[in-house]
């Protein structure tokens, strides 16, 4: 079959279709589309509550910083909890500038929202995979979310036993998180066992996200 | 323009192109019932964006974004059910013929067999280039140069010809 032909077996079916598609004009008229939901704008909300969360706590831990500077067991930990504060923060703030321009303009064209669709998509698995992989890191937290909350020195002798026991449970969980970051890398991807074990983890999403980000940059590019 | 007569609009709107929206449904689902909510999914993002229309753009481009972009992402989302479609009973566009395979006639078949075998962008490439439109139109409405939908149509013609070979042999 040749081109031509496939036009016009089309322009055949069009024909067709003029005479027997039927729009049920009767049950559009009666759908509320005023109750509508946008999934756009119910992630923007969700997303704006998280920034807000966030910058709370950025504000809370830069005060903390403020005055305890001079205090080394006090600052260095908070201001490792504050990187990671920041690293959600500003991708927070990217998959809110890419709701915004998704939502604000879904007549672009189509590789021009795809690629930000996708995008967004990519954005949203990593920053779930890398929250999921400061877990082991939690004992750091600790220290000045015990000392905000409750005043409590986690460095005193009264609770150094205890945040020497988490530090040893965080080190113990810190190589099977590592180990299992390696194992996200693409070389292993052919393996039966990883792709089984890792389905669940949002990493064939933020993977098959990112093949067709590179589908529509080729599909761009002038050949 | 009062919320009635908006609606009433644009559901005349959605009679007077429901060719486009059937076609670009058929080009994306196989599934009848994936068909249909498809289907659903274009009429409400067409809804959504009908008063922010401007008519800088024709109209006929305006619906294809949606409707293929819609699909693109229905397409590639997973199977869950979407959340947002409003379960109705009947199909919003129906064929008369009792049997809706009968208008699918072998030929029809062969031709979205073909299209399904291409990728996302292809497919909606295909989809705009048998509905007839022009290249410049095409261009507009992926966000690609005429240069290039030329191209791509041009090797798109290339495997066509080599998987007609194919069966034939």
């Amino acid at each position: 079959m040749e081109i031509d032909e496939l036009k016009q077996t089309w322009e055949a079916y069009d024909r067709k279709l003029d005479k027997s598609l039927r729009l049920n004009i009767q049950l559009l008229k009666k759908v509320n589309f005023g109750k509508v939901n946008n999934r756009a704008t119910t992630l923007l909300i969700y997303k704006i509550l998280e920034l807000f969360i966030l910058f709370g706590f950025f504000n809370i831990l830069l005060s903390f910083i403020v005055e305890n500077l001079i205090v080394v067991h006090l600052l260095i930990p908070a201001i490792i909890t504050i990187s990671f504060i920041i690293i959600g923060l500003v991708s927070d703030i990217r998959q809110v500038i890419l709701i915004i321009q998704i939502r604000t303009n879904n007549t672009a064209p189509v590789t021009s929202l795809q690629k930000k669709l996708g995008k967004l998509k990519l954005l949203i698995v990593n920053y779930v995979k890398y929250s999921l992989l400061s877990i082991p890191l939690y004992p750091i937290l600790l220290i000045p979310g015990a000392k905000i909350i409750w005043d409590m020195d986690m460095w005193s002798p009264n609770h150094r036993a205890y945040l020497m026991a988490n530090i040893v449970v965080g080190l113990i969980l810190m190589p099977v998180f590592l180990w299992l970051y390696a194992q996200l890398g693409k070389n292993n991807l052919g393996q039966l066992w990883v792709r089984n074990f890792l389905s669940g983890s949002g990493w064939n999403q933020a993977n098959s996200a990112q093949q067709f980000l590179t589908e529509i940059e080729e599909f761009e590019k002038e050949e | 323009m009062n919320a009635r007569a908006n609606q009433d609009l644009f559901v005349d709107i959605i009679r007077l192109n429901k060719k486009l929206i059937f076609k670009v449904c058929n080009g994306y689902c196989k599934n009848a019932e994936d068909r249909k909510d498809l289907m659903q999914e274009i009429i409400i993002a067409l809804w959504q964006s009908f008063g922010k229309y401007n008519d800088h753009y024709k109209l006929s481009t305006w619906m294809y974004r949606i409707a293929l972009n819609t699909s693109i992402s229905h397409y590639r989302k997973d199977r869950r059910r979407n959340e947002n479609t409003v379960p109705f009973n009947f199909d919003l566009m129906e064929l008369e013929d009792e049997n809706q395979e009968t208008i699918l006639d072998e030929r029809i078949k062969q031709l979205y067999d073909f299209i399904n075998s291409l990728k996302e962008m292809n497919r909606a490439l295909m989809i705009l280039y048998l509905d007839n439109n022009s290249y410049k139109d095409i261009a507009d409405i992926l966000g690609i140069t005429e240069t290039n939908v030329a191209t791509k149509i041009s090797r798109i013609k290339i495997q066509l010809k080599e998987d007609f070979e194919k069966i034939k042999n």
